[in-house]
């Protein structure tokens, strides 16, 4: 199996705690991995660091094989990876479902014209199109959960990366981000409390505790 | 132009822009007349507003007034004509269809996006102290002239900054993440109706007298 991520030795200390220490961590082609661990156990950290948004203290990542040093680096990758935050508001960039949509292929250079052709596609594949004019900002969490992910994988990306998708929902949004999550044939990492969630994903569980990973036994 | 919130937009601006620095003349009615009009429904909501906003301007009315009672009447009547006519027109307004406007008005593209994540960053901070306001009320807070309210209210004022703070930074990972490059793009919904159309006609009507009557 080709490797999509690989982490080696990821420490990362913020001031004099230290959050993560010598991680490792492979995630193969089309691979699925959940991490779990309690509060503040820094698994939102470690998700941003494979996004290539924090830098690590100590450590490198590797994306497809290439040694990545700087964030600076991450740049030429972005499109391959989809980072989802975890308070998902946070996502979005423009006012309506649609304008949200097409936003990271228009930045890309993608014609109004081509992006919308790709977004109805994609908003008929997750069964929203009929949000497709709302305001964001109005519709329910489990709603603004699939529009974000529309967002996401308009792009094609290779990896996506996950930060608790089913935070707050109620069990049939859940469900649906559980169907739509195993249609898709992309290497994952999804970080969650949700144990029967994640169950439903993927049996390859990490437990991130005292600043370490440790992959639990099926 | 494309689109209605441009024009709009160029309404507000234009008859604002006459109603202040311009003779007062009943034909400014005429446009506050028709949005008026437009928004019959929901007069007294605007009306409730109007009321609240003039409790800032009196007290400038009133200092005014000591020193020329016609200014004064004038300032009124000048400031409370422009607040009707713009509240009315944007009273469904939740602050995007301004954005998408000046979108539409080849504004420079920072400019628009500053504007847009500030509107953001109010709705977020406006949702957070109605949030913050109700567990004072559940957790049975009585506010007072004490030492202890004041502390409180300190309290809150530095928690919302620091969580505006948070959501910036969240917000900029986002913007990293997504390749954001200083621009949002719209959609233009090009419908103007008779409205925006009946609303910009008597715009311009009052601006051509205007301009009549200063160079006529």
């Amino acid at each position: 199996m080709s490797c999509s991520v690989n982490l080696i030795e990821i420490s990362y200390s913020n001031g004099k705690d230290k959050i993560l220490k010598d991680i490792n961590l492979n995630l193969g082609h089309e691979e699925k991995i959940a991490i779990i661990g309690s509060n503040g156990s820094g698994k939102s950290t470690l998700l941003k660091i494979i996004a290539g948004l924090t830098a690590p203290s100590m450590g490198y990542v590797e994306l497809f094989h290439n040694k990545i040093i700087s964030l600076n680096e991450f740049k030429k990758y972005r499109r391959d990876i989809a980072y989802l935050p975890q308070d998902v508001t946070n996502h979005f960039l423009c006012p309506t479902v649609i304008e949200d949509v097409i936003f990271s292929l228009r930045t890309r250079g993608d014609s109004e014209e081509s992006a919308l052709k790709k977004a109805d596609v994609i908003l008929k594949d997750l069964q929203i199109n009929h949000l497709k004019e709302r305001i964001i900002f109005d519709l329910s969490g489990g709603e603004q959960k699939i529009v974000a992910l529309a967002g996401l994988l308009i792009l094609k990306p290779k990896i996506l990366l996950l930060d608790e998708p089913t935070n707050a929902l109620d069990e049939k949004s859940e469900q649906k981000i559980i169907k739509i999550l195993n249609s898709l044939k992309k290497s994952m990492v999804i970080v969650s409390h949700h144990k029967s969630f994640i169950e439903s994903l993927t049996p390859t569980i990490y437990k991130l505790e005292d600043s370490t990973l440790e992959k639990l036994d099926n | 132009m494309k689109n209605k919130e441009s024009l709009i937009l160029l309404s507000s601006f234009f008859y604002s822009f006459i109603v202040a620095f311009s003779v007062l003349d009943y034909i400014f009615l005429l446009p506050l007349g028709i949005v008026l009009f437009s928004e019959k429904k929901n007069i007294f909501k605007i009306i409730k507003k109007l009321i609240f906003l003039n409790f800032f301007i009196i007290v400038l009315v009133i200092f005014v007034y000591f020193q020329n009672p016609q200014n004064a009447l004038e300032l009124l009547i000048r400031t409370n004509l422009i607040l009707l006519f713009n509240s009315t027109l944007f009273h469904k307004s939740k602050g995007y269809d301004i954005v998408r406007g000046l979108d539409n008005l080849k504004v420079n593209s920072k400019i628009i996006s500053v504007f847009y994540f500030t509107l953001i960053l109010i709705n977020y901070l406006r949702l957070d102290f109605k949030e913050t306001r109700n567990t004072l009320k559940s957790r049975g807070f009585k506010n007072n002239t004490s030492m202890f309210t004041y502390k409180i209210y300190g309290n809150v004022f530095a928690m919302i900054i620091i969580k505006a703070l948070k959501k910036s930074e969240d917000i900029q990972f986002s913007m990293q993440a997504r390749g954001f490059k200083n621009k949002i793009y719209f959609l233009n919904s090009n419908t103007i109706n008779l409205f925006e159309h009946i609303l910009m006609g008597s715009v311009i009507m009052i601006f051509i007298k205007v301009i009549y009557e200063l160079f006529g």
